[in-house]
C-alpha cells in the first residue's frame, strides 16, 4: 500500500495520513510503540496525540460494535439459534415425502398395446353389429308390439287411422260433441241459403253410417 | 479469529478434527453424529458469527437467520472443504456472501421507500474524543447511538471496504485472514481498509452537519 503522505501547515500529518499510518501498522489499532511507521510522526508530539486519539477513536468503535452485538446475541438467544440450526439439519436429513400422483403412462392409459387395440377393434364391431342389425329390423314395431308408444308426439291429438285406434272413446264421443255443435252454430239463419246448407254433407249423418 | 489467529492453533486443529469427523460420518451415513459433532463447530463460531451477520444487516432478527442458513449450507456442503484452509474461513465466506446476498435483496425490496434522515446530534472529531472512562448509563446510550451511527455509516460504504472493515476491526482479522477469506491480497486488505476509515470519517462527518 502507498499512503498518501500529505502534510498540513507546519508540516504536521493530515486526518488521511494518520489512518494511513494506523491500517499499515502490523496489527491495526495497536497504538505506536516507540518507531513510528513516519519519521514525523516519532519526532512530533502534537502529530503523535493526535494520533493517539484516532487510535482511541477507532477502538471505542470496535468497542461499541462489540458491546451491541453482545447485548443482542445472549447466551439464551445463541442457545434457541443452536436449536434452530439442529432441527433444520435434522429435517433436511429426513427423506423427503413423496405425494404419490395418479400415474399416467406415456401411452395415456395403464393397459399395453395389444389389449389397447382389442378393445378398439371390439368397439368397432359392436358399432357395426348394431347399425346391420338397426337397418335390418324396425325397433319401432318392437316397442308397439310391447306396448310402449314408439314415439313422444302421439300425446298431439291425430286424425290418421292408427291414431284413432289408440284414441279413447270418450275421447271419440266428445268429438263427435264438439263436431255435431260446431254444425249446429254453422247452420246458415238465412233462408236463401238453406238450400246450399242441404246440398253439404252432415257430419251426423256420416256418424250414423260409421256406428 | 482473535482467539484462533496463528494457524496450527489448538482452536484452528479442533475445528479441523471436528470438520474431518463430520464429513467422515456423513459419509458413512451416521447423520445423528455427524449433526452431533458439527454442534461443535456451530457452538465455537455462532457467537462471532451473529456478530458479523448483524454488523452486515443490522437488523438480530435477520441476523439470526442468516446465521441459520450459513450454519445450514455449510453443514450441506461440507464434503467440498478443504482442511488445508481454517473452517473459520471457509465459513466466514460463506455467512458473508449470505448476508451480502439478503441485503441486495433488501434493496430490490426497499428501491421505493424513501429513505430516513439520520437523526439530530454531533459526531465530534476523533481528536476531541479520550478513551471511555466507565459504563454509565448516559455513556452507554451514547455507544448506543454512536454504533446505530457508525451502522449506518457502514451500510453506505462499498462491499469490499465494507467486509475487509469489519473483519480487520471488529474482528480483530489479520490482513492475511482477511485475504483467505475475501481473496483478496494482503495489500490490497490495507488499501480498502484504509480507504474504508477514511470515507467513514466523511460519512459519519456529514451526518454531524
Amino acid at each position: 500500500m502507498k499512503p498518501i503522505f500529505s502534510r498540513l501547515a507546519g508540516g504536521h500529518l493530515d486526518d488521511a495520513t494518520l489512518a494511513a499510518i494506523w491500517t499499515s501498522t502490523p496489527a491495526a489499532g495497536a497504538t505506536l510503540s516507540g518507531g513510528a511507521a513516519d519519521p514525523h510522526l516519532a519526532s512530533c508530539g502534537e502529530c503523535r496525540v493526535r494520533y493517539d486519539a484516532f487510535a482511541s477513536w477507532m477502538e471505542e468503535i470496535r468497542a461499541d460494535a462489540r458491546m451491541e452485538a453482545a447485548e443482542i446475541f445472549t447466551p439464551e438467544r445463541l442457545a434457541a439459534q443452536q436449536a434452530v440450526i439442529s432441527r433444520r439439519l435434522e429435517a433436511a436429513e429426513r427423506p423427503a415425502r413423496v405425494i404419490a400422483f395418479p400415474k399416467f403412462p406415456a401411452g395415456g392409459s395403464g393397459r399395453s398395446a395389444p389389449v389397447r387395440r382389442w378393445i378398439a377393434a371390439a368397439a368397432a364391431a359392436g358399432l357395426l353389429v348394431g347399425v346391420g342389425l338397426g337397418s335390418i329390423m324396425d325397433l319401432r314395431h318392437v316397442a308397439e308390439r310391447r306396448g310402449f308408444p314408439a314415439t313422444r308426439t302421439v300425446q298431439q291429438p291425430r286424425v290418421d287411422a292408427t291414431a284413432r285406434a289408440v284414441v279413447p272413446a270418450s275421447a271419440v264421443v266428445s268429438e263427435e260433441l264438439l263436431l255435431l255443435e260446431l254444425e249446429a252454430a254453422a247452420t246458415p239463419q238465412y233462408e236463401a241459403l238453406r238450400a246450399y246448407e242441404r246440398l253439404t254433407p252432415r257430419a251426423a249423418d256420416f256418424l250414423q253410417s260409421s256406428r | 479469529m482473535a482467539g484462533a489467529k496463528a494457524a496450527g492453533s489448538p482452536a484452528r486443529e479442533a475445528d479441523g478434527a471436528a470438520a474431518s469427523a463430520v464429513k467422515s460420518a456423513q459419509a458413512e451415513g451416521r447423520h445423528a453424529e455427524a449433526r452431533e459433532r458439527y454442534a461443535e463447530l456451530v457452538g465455537r463460531h455462532q457467537r462471532r458469527a451473529s456478530r458479523i451477520a448483524f454488523h452486515y444487516l443490522r437488523d438480530a432478527a435477520e441476523a439470526d437467520e442468516a446465521v441459520q442458513d450459513g450454519f445450514v449450507k455449510a453443514y450441506s456442503h461440507l464434503q467440498t472443504f478443504r482442511e488445508e484452509l481454517p473452517f473459520e474461513v471457509w465459513f466466514t465466506r460463506i455467512l458473508i456472501n449470505g448476508c451480502l446476498d439478503r441485503i441486495k435483496a433488501r434493496t430490490r425490496r426497499e428501491r421505493w421507500i424513501t429513505s430516513m434522515p439520520d437523526g439530530p446530534g454531533g459526531e465530534r472529531d476523533f481528536a476531541e474524543r479520550t478513551a471511555g472512562h466507565g459504563p454509565s448509563p448516559e455513556d452507554q446510550l451514547l455507544a448506543k447511538e454512536r454504533g446505530r451511527r457508525v451502522g449506518r455509516a457502514l451500510a453506505k460504504l462499498p462491499d469490499r471496504q465494507r467486509t475487509v472493515f469489519m473483519l480487520s476491526h471488529y474482528e480483530g482479522c489479520s490482513s492475511r485472514e482477511v485475504g483467505a477469506i475475501t481473496g483478496l491480497n494482503e495489500s490490497t486488505v490495507r488499501v480498502h481498509l484504509f480507504r474504508a476509515i477514511r470515507k467513514l470519517r466523511v460519512l459519519l462527518n456529514e451526518a454531524n452537519l
